[in-house]
């Protein structure tokens, strides 16, 4: 091999590992991989309480400035609606095999391991330390969350120039970040939620599941389902008949590209190398024939 | 011959007239409305108009994208699609730079110059997607890179990609331009670039497949695995392939006028060659495909409906011009090649249209189908893109030879 | 050649797309439920000696066979011993339950062996392959456990005219012999077990001896009788609600009519306990005696023993969820529609002395049943109006009218009409509890108000302790749902017509 030979090898090499650092293995680590998910902020959704009067969606839209929804509209609960980019949360009405009908509230679930969060390429979309998913304004809007999201839950501006990806924000900026209580759960009469640490609301969830047996289907609806979400369910019934998907497992979802983005970082570092040495080994035989 | 190898000085607006009309006419023809400036300028014109439109009112005026389905024609054709059948040039480069087979020599330009025009205008085209394209550059610069996004990693490699693929292609531009050592330094980069270039393909290629891993709750089992990736940068061979084979075909009748002799001579050995290239990734591909379906236990879901659909592409449109390529090339049959080659691109674009739009969410009442106005727009893309290859094949040594003080190198 | 070629891959390709298509019928078929008896397959697998289960369980469809083999009878299968004219109904006829592999070889043998008989001899036959009968199964198991509540042994008794030895034994030691005793009679559970053991059948087996043969029997003899087959007790059994047995005398073992339960070094008073009235309120003995007849604490010793399976003879009494003791049976009461409404809704202080005391009454000659409470507007302070204006959500809704004497007398009816209940409640304040859930309740005495404890904003949460309006909507509704009752909002409180004030955007116009 002659000087010229040595320089282009260390060339393609050394762009192969610079290449390759920019999506190495530790930085490719899911969105908040190191967390203790027990203290992130939760909130329990008990629907054995809901009555269905949507006061959630109205101060929800009041406090985001939002379009208020008609609460006098009793037909709004035949047909299942769901969130949308001018409504964060909506409530639905469920009649199940046996027992009377059962109201639903639902909104981003603020995983534990966000599909959302590790699918944003510029970090609009991100897990705040305590717990809130929410958006930034530096999004592309390229809506790859949208396709991350397993419940669907992100929605963007499409009749706007300058669009938005809409989903509940926890009440970050408004109230929680100032140690207040989103303003969906402070306003409901009948305190379908609680709020507090991710570990106080499944321990509240089994609490009252073990108090009451007989009212509750055995399961908490978010304890374990893609790793894990904030925003956790208790119901009378079986999920199934509420609308929840109960096929998402219970793999992260970051963990679902991570093996892949490891291939890469692999494949960055071996393949110029190897191309270099085939090419060698090529020419060597040329020139011996 | 109508060598327009020097380079035309506009100096004033008559003079743009004049360079114009001679774009619309480029063989000196008596008529502007050949069948190709009929139909490109309205359709190029129309979907500028759009374009405007959608930068005004925002995707929903021009597109039937909705909250269910957030990609549609323009990530399935520009991302998916196009990609994959610009495979050629990383494929090519391989064979040639790397494994040293000088008779893939005559079309190495041409088919580096498609890949990077179909890269830039497609990375391009992708700006008319985004919704916040301003931000666009927060990707490439700044401080909040999403790591563990498929998406920045697709989207950096192209980057890079059409970089190294400008590089591998600008000697063409220095022979042009008459730069003789830029073109010396240039040429030295080369392998450099393509050995960059072919690390860049095998990632990204996987990768465009790679997004859909996170939509695993929405895709077809038969469609969904973990091998996604691997199956994507293998198809992405033959689709490659298969679209150097067919748009060769009508280049050499196109460009005939500036084609060397060799590179007519040498046309129809290098689709034989091609053509048993693609086979032979094909049958990879199988037996992967095989693979995925025993790993992920799919077999009772081929008596569906939806099973039978993945039947079509796999059987209809992979099984069968395999063995068309291995007859083809078998009988030196060119037609036969070019037909198989035809039914593979359909392939290629029927499994992407697949994994994006046909079995995602395969359950939804309500589908996704594209608007004539995405139809228009990505046509406009695509016609633009060959007005500048046909400017460029017209004017650089890409068909033709190169200058005689560059030949000695190669 | 070439385009033949081609042609025929075409049409290979188009070909396998076709049949791909028109076997495309929907993957998971639908489980439908077994309609006819004959359709209902038995699921063998609760034998414990075939676990853990290699294959899959076999579904037997015992109504076919019965059906199909009819004119030849049960011989067929099962063992028939022609001096005693007796079957012994177990399956298959060499059953030694000791040894996995025996066993397996005991049931292929004979099911295989019948079906490939029948094969030989060209008659309709059943599945000779492994996977026909072995298949994954995806029934549920519809076979209901046999309840033999006081009204079937009743009904058994009138039949025998009172011959209690044609069911009831006892294995004397001595004699090594099956013996009737009368006055040891008891549940057949009291010796017969799960499962087979060296020297005594199962239940599952001795039952379908027994009551089969009989049932048999009777119908050879043309006389009135049980069913034989299969859904006749198992499914077509209905349970009765124990308001139709009240009239159906009980057995007659001299029980007592009414015990004082008391046990020395217990250290609580003793409890008077009415046999008679709890023999009425339940279906069969074996409610509270489990198997055997005798007394609680012979085997629920003070510590727990192992005849007693480890629980002690408080837990006997008391513990909530069980289905046996006192306490969880009272438990279960609370859960009907007119006492669900206070018992199931609110949570009340932890119960304290007076609470044990309505049970251990110490020594008593006779007992006294209580008495039904009386108004309880003697009780009620003086300033508390018939009917009370709640106004917590003055902003859309008018005060609630909440009218509270008529559901203080409301309550005390429900109480009275029910007999448990009227123990219980001996002092009127106890139902104030219902609502007035955790201060003490004195007579003529206005309890704490809700809002001092349920405060109306929201600010610090405390977990047991909901806002006010929660704690109204959770405690009124929640028993509105129990007891059926009205539940729309503006049942309780009239919407407010508001004008527009100030500069909200929720005000609306009603």
């Amino acid at each position: 091999m002659d000087r010229r030979k040595f320089f282009k090898l260390m060339g393609a090499g050394i762009a192969g590992i610079s290449g390759s650092k920019l999506i190495s293995p530790e930085l490719v680590r899911a969105e908040g991989a190191d967390f203790d998910s027990d203290e992130l902020l939760g909130v329990l959704v008990d629907t054995t309480r809901c009555i269905g009067c949507r006061r959630c969606e109205a101060a929800c839209a009041e406090i985001n400035n939002l379009p208020a929804p008609d609460l006098e509209d009793k037909g709004i609960f035949e047909k299942r609606r769901e969130t949308s980019e001018t409504q964060y949360t909506v409530v639905n009405r469920y009649t199940p095999k046996e027992g009377k009908e059962i109201f639903v509230k639902n909104q981003c679930m603020h995983c534990n391991y966000p599909g959302c969060a590790s699918a944003c390429l510029v970090k609009a979309m991100h897990k705040i330390e305590q717990g809130p998913v929410n958006w930034e304004t530096n999004c592309i809007g390229c809506r790859y969350c949208m396709v991350a999201c397993p419940f669907d839950i992100p929605k963007f501006e499409y009749n706007s120039p300058a669009p938005k990806i809409q989903k509940c924000n926890f009440c970050w900026e408004k109230k929680v970040k100032k140690g207040q209580r989103p303003a969906c759960v402070e306003v409901c009469p009948t305190e379908v939620m609680f709020f507090g640490t991710r570990r106080e609301v499944i321990e509240e969830a089994k609490r009252r599941i073990y108090r009451e047996p007989d009212k509750y289907y055995h399961q908490i609806y978010g304890e374990n389902e893609v790793g894990g979400t904030s925003w956790v369910y208790t119901a009378a019934v079986p999920f199934e008949q509420l609308g929840f998907r109960t096929d998402l497992g219970t793999t992260p979802y970051p963990k679902l590209s991570k093996g892949y983005l490891t291939n890469i970082a692999v494949i960055d570092l071996v393949v110029p190398a190897l191309l270099l040495g085939i090419s060698y080994a090529a020419k060597r035989k040329k020139g011996n024939d | 011959m109508n060598e327009k190898t020097e380079i035309t000085v506009i100096k004033n607006f008559k003079g743009f007239i004049t360079f114009l009309m001679s774009e619309l006419k480029p063989r000196g023809g008596k008529t502007v409305f050949t069948p190709f400036n009929v139909i490109t300028i309205p359709l190029i014109f129309m979907g500028l108009i759009i374009i405007v439109i959608r930068f005004a009112k925002g995707l929903g005026a021009v597109t039937n994208l909705s909250q269910d389905f957030p990609w549609g024609l323009w990530i399935g054709f520009d991302v998916l699609i196009g990609i994959a059948l610009a495979g050629g040039a990383y494929v090519l480069c391989f064979i040639y730079y790397i494994l040293g087979y000088e008779k893939y020599h005559p079309i190495v330009r041409v088919v580096v110059l498609n890949g990077f025009l179909a890269y830039s205008f497609y990375a391009g085209a992708l700006i008319l997607d985004l919704g916040r394209p301003w931000n666009a550059f927060n990707v490439l610069i700044g401080n909040k890179f999403g790591f563990s996004s498929v998406l920045f990693m697709v989207a950096w490699h192209f980057f890079l990609y059409t970089l190294s693929l400008l590089f591998e292609f600008a000697p063409a531009i220095a022979e042009w331009l008459g730069l003789k050592r830029a073109w010396k330094t240039l040429n030295a980069m080369t392998l450099g670039a393509v050995v960059f270039g072919i690390m860049l393909s095998l990632g990204h290629q996987g990768g465009v497949g790679g997004l859909f891993l996170l939509a695993k709750a929405k895709i077809h089992p038969l469609w969904y695995s973990e091998f996604i990736p691997l199956l994507f940068v293998v198809s992405s061979i033959f689709a490659g392939l298969s679209m150097v084979i067919f748009e060769g075909s009508i280049s050499s009748k196109v460009f005939k006028s500036r084609m060397s002799a060799d590179h007519h001579e040498a046309h129809d050995r290098i689709v034989m060659s091609l053509a048993k290239v693609c086979a032979g990734s094909m049958f990879v591909y199988l037996f992967l495909k095989l693979l995925e379906i025993n790993h992920e236990q799919t077999w009772s879901l081929l008596s569906t409906p939806m099973g039978s659909w993945y039947l079509l592409e796999v059987v209809g449109c992979v099984v069968i011009p395999a063995w068309l390529f291995m007859t083809g090339a078998k009988n030196r049959s060119t037609g036969v090649v070019k037909l198989a080659a035809i039914i593979t691109i359909l392939g290629v674009v029927l499994n992407r249209l697949n994994i994006c739009l046909i079995a995602y969410k395969w359950y939804a009442p309500a589908r996704y189908y594209p608007t004539w106005m995405e139809v228009v727009v990505t046509l406009t893309v695509v016609f633009t893109e060959l007005w500048v290859y046909r400017w460029i094949v017209n004017r650089m040594p890409v068909v033709s030879d190169s200058p005689e003080w560059a030949q000695e190198a190669h | 050649m070439r385009k033949k070629l081609l042609a025929f891959f075409i049409v290979l390709g188009m070909g396998m797309v076709i049949v791909g298509m028109s076997t495309g019928q929907n993957v998971r078929s639908k489980i439908t439920e077994p309609e006819t008896s004959v359709e209902r397959p038995i699921i063998i697998s609760d034998i414990e000696p075939l676990k853990p289960l290699e294959e899959e369980r076999v579904q037997f469809y015992h109504g076919k066979h019965a059906t199909k083999l009819k004119d030849v009878g049960c011989r067929v299968c099962h063992p028939y011993d022609a001096q005693k004219n007796r079957f012994d109904f177990r399956y298959p006829r060499e059953r030694k339950e000791d040894n996995k592999r025996v066993l397996i070889n005991a049931y292929h043998n004979s099911c295989l062996g019948c079906h490939n008989e029948r094969l030989e001899k060209g008659l309709p036959t059943g599945p000779i392959a492994c996977g026909e009968c072995h298949k994954p199964v995806s029934r549920k198991e519809w076979i209901k456990p046999v309840v033999f509540h006081y009204g079937l042994h009743y009904q058994h008794e009138k039949v025998t005219d009172k011959k209690c030895e044609l069911c009831h034994h006892i294995y004397d030691e001595e004699g090594k012999k099956l013996v009737y005793k009368q006055g040891a009679e008891s549940s057949c559970r009291d010796c017969h077990r799960q499962n087979d053991e060296k020297k005594r059948r199962s239940y599952r087996s001795v039952a379908h001896a027994d009551c089969i043969n009989c049932h048999l029997q009777r119908e050879s003899e043309g006389k009135e009788s049980g069913p034989s087959n299969c859904e006749g007790c198992h499914v077509d059994l209905k349970l009765p609600a124990i308001k139709e047995l009240t009239e159906i005398p009980r057995p007659d073992r001299k029980q007592p009519k009414s015990t004082t339960l008391k046990v020395d070094g217990a250290g609580m008073p003793e409890v008077f306990f009415d046999h008679q009235n709890h023999e009425m309120n339940s279906l069969t003995c074996r409610t509270c005696h489990h198997e055997t007849l005798e007394t609680c604490k012979n085997c629920h010793t003070l510590k727990g023993s192992p005849e007693g399976n480890g629980i002690s003879l408080e837990a006997a009494y008391h513990k909530e969820n069980s289905s046996s003791s006192c306490k969880g049976c009272h438990e279960r009461q609370k859960a009907q529609e007119r006492c669900a409404g206070c018992h199931l809704v609110t949570r009340t202080r932890k119960e304290d002395k007076q609470f044990c005391a309505v049970c251990h009454t110490g020594p008593v000659q006779r007992f006294q049943p209580a008495s039904p409470l009386v108004s309880p507007e003697a009780i009620i302070p003086d300033n508390v109006k018939a009917v009370m204006a709640i106004s917590a959500l003055e902003q859309q809704y008018e005060p609630a009218k909440f009218p509270h004497l008529q559901i203080i007398k409301k309550l005390t009816e429900i109480s009275n009409e029910n007999r448990l209940a009227r123990q219980f409640h001996r002092q009127p304040a106890t139902l104030c509890m219902g609502c007035h859930h955790y201060s003490p309740v004195e007579p003529k005495s206005s309890p704490p108000a809700c809002g001092n404890c349920h405060r109306p904003t929201s600010g610090s949460v405390d977990l047991n302790k909901p806002r006010l309006v929660a704690a109204y909507h959770l405690q009124c509704l929640g028993c509105h749902e129990k007891m059926q009752l009205e539940q729309k909002c503006t049942a309780c409180h009239a919407a407010k017509k508001v004008v527009n004030q100030g500069s909200s955007e929720q005000q609306k116009k009603q």
